[in-house]
């Protein structure tokens, strides 16, 4: 698939959500700018944000307009920028179960945990 | 949006809104501002082809480094600028380098050893372009490749500086004869040098200042001593050549010339024009023309130096008009093409007439 910009992919990637675009893109964009823990790394046509927690920790977010095959790959290549960057996990929330299948794919090491409000985390291992 | 860790994204809701506000527009904040973003190809550039890069994409070593640990550090809480210098966009000088391809030609021969190729630098030099087009909201694999391709130049022209300087500077081996060993192998040396002595011709003296002498008298040994010799003995003199000074292209020759004036010159360009003459057919023309002016001119009652001025459109239409075989006067100014019949063409008119004419 052709390379998206950032528009393009955060766009296709709350399409149904009801959240806006733009605002999504203005909040991470603005997030990025000014707070120094706060990092966007771009892997395809797929974004992961997190947030450096300290000591090689990291909370991790995603927006992807990939397809099921690229995701795979830009998984794979973020989990080992994470590890050149030096980071040791990384944690995120599981709201679709298929991210397990797409990790053990990319052959990331991961491991479940529950949360306070009841949800599954999965934590990435870099 | 995935819910990894949707909640600290959130976070940035409120500053994120506020930003908004203050830009009056998403679209524009979009734009002054747009996302940094760090390319994970930036972050494993220094992995190589055993990581992220495949072979194609591979950046020379020390480009590949530098951007890596740039990346690392911006990935680690650098300021935004630092990701953008570092690579942050980097993976478009990953691109860039098969940007550039098209445009770097083959390894230039002769450049110094350790140059950097045009295609490595251009990768480099890609990160350059890329951030600009990330910082500017620009299409980044497009600003990499006009960054990449100035880069590549650079290079290119860097090795081909280098080549030349290295043409200066690399002894070529000379081979001259050993003096010392007459009839012995030539002598091998790297000094360089210009051997020639024969000085410069002197473009007004092209055989050289000075005198030369020769005996007035063979040295024939039977005339040594001889009061039979018919000229005294002795040396005459006389000069090399005749200096010659041809400023202007003009021969002033300081040869005296046979009637006795020391200098004679003759311009090389003198002016050979020729005056110029009407054929007989435009004279004939011309003289119609004129003719028929003038005589309307003088109908008038001025003549030159009269009152002659047309003072009314019938008088410009009516004056200087030649007739046509076919449709009769013409209007003023025009003449009939008699030869075809095609339009007519505006040809003077009285005012060029009169000025021609002198007449004011």
């Amino acid at each position: 698939m052709a390379k998206m910009t950032t528009q393009e992919i955060i766009a296709k990637s709350v399409a149904g959500s009801g959240q806006d675009p733009k605002q999504v893109h203005a909040q991470m964009t603005q997030r990025a700018l000014n707070d120094p823990k706060f990092r966007i790394i771009r892997s395809g046509n797929t974004l992961f944000s997190y947030y450096n927690q300290g000591n090689g920790n990291a909370l991790v977010a995603m927006d992807t307009a990939a397809t099921p095959r690229e995701l795979i790959k830009d998984v794979g290549e973020f989990a080992k920028a994470m590890k050149v960057a030096k980071f040791k996990q990384g944690k995120f929330e599981i709201g679709n179960p298929q991210i397990e299948k797409v990790l053990k794919m990319a052959g990331v090491n991961y491991k479940l945990m529950p949360m306070p409000n009841g949800q599954m985390a999965g934590v990435m291992e870099f | 949006m995935t819910k990894w860790v949707q909640s600290e994204v959130n976070k940035a809701g409120d500053a994120g809104q506020k930003f908004v506000n203050t830009a009056g527009d998403v679209g524009q904040a979009i734009i002054d501002h747009p996302m940094p973003i760090i390319e994970s190809i930036a972050l494993t550039a220094a992995i190589g082809p055993q990581g992220l890069l495949p072979a194609s994409y591979a950046l020379s070593a020390p480009v590949a480094a530098a951007t890596s640990a740039a990346a690392v550090t911006a990935a680690n809480g650098g300021d935004v600028k630092q990701i953008a210098t570092a690579a942050a966009t980097a993976g478009a000088g990953a691109e860039a380098t098969q940007l550039v391809a098209p445009y770097a030609g083959p390894a230039i021969s002769g450049a110094a050893s350790g140059s950097i190729s045009p295609v490595a630098s251009a990768a480099g030099g890609a990160v350059g372009g890329a951030v600009k087009g990330a910082l500017t909201g620009q299409d980044i694999g497009k600003e990499a490749g006009i960054g990449a391709a100035v880069s590549g130049l650079a290079a290119a022209g860097a090795q081909g500086a280098s080549e030349a300087y290295g043409a200066m500077t690399t002894p070529t081996p000379q081979y001259v004869t050993n003096y010392a060993d007459p009839g012995g192998p030539p002598i091998q040396t790297n000094i360089q040098g210009n051997y020639s002595i024969a000085p410069q011709s002197n473009p007004y003296s092209p055989d050289g200042f000075g005198l030369k002498g020769q005996p007035t008298t063979g040295l024939d040994a039977s005339t040594i001593g001889q009061s039979t010799a018919s000229e005294t003995p002795g040396i005459k003199l006389s000069p090399l050549s005749n200096p010659v000074f041809t400023p202007g292209g003009v021969n002033y020759s300081l040869a005296p010339s046979g009637s006795g004036e020391g200098i004679q010159g003759q311009p090389a360009d003198a002016l050979t024009t020729s005056p110029q003459t009407l054929s007989p057919a435009a004279q004939s023309a011309l003289q119609s023309v004129l003719g028929a002016g003038l005589s309307a001119i003088g109908s008038k009652g001025g003549g030159v130096g009269g009152s002659s001025a047309p003072t009314s459109a019938t008088d410009l239409a009516t004056t200087g008009t030649t007739s046509s075989p076919t449709s009769g006067p013409a209007p003023g100014g025009e003449v009939g093409d008699i030869s075809t019949g095609g339009a007519k063409k505006n040809v003077w008119n009285l005012e060029s007439l009169r000025e021609g004419l002198g007449i004011t």
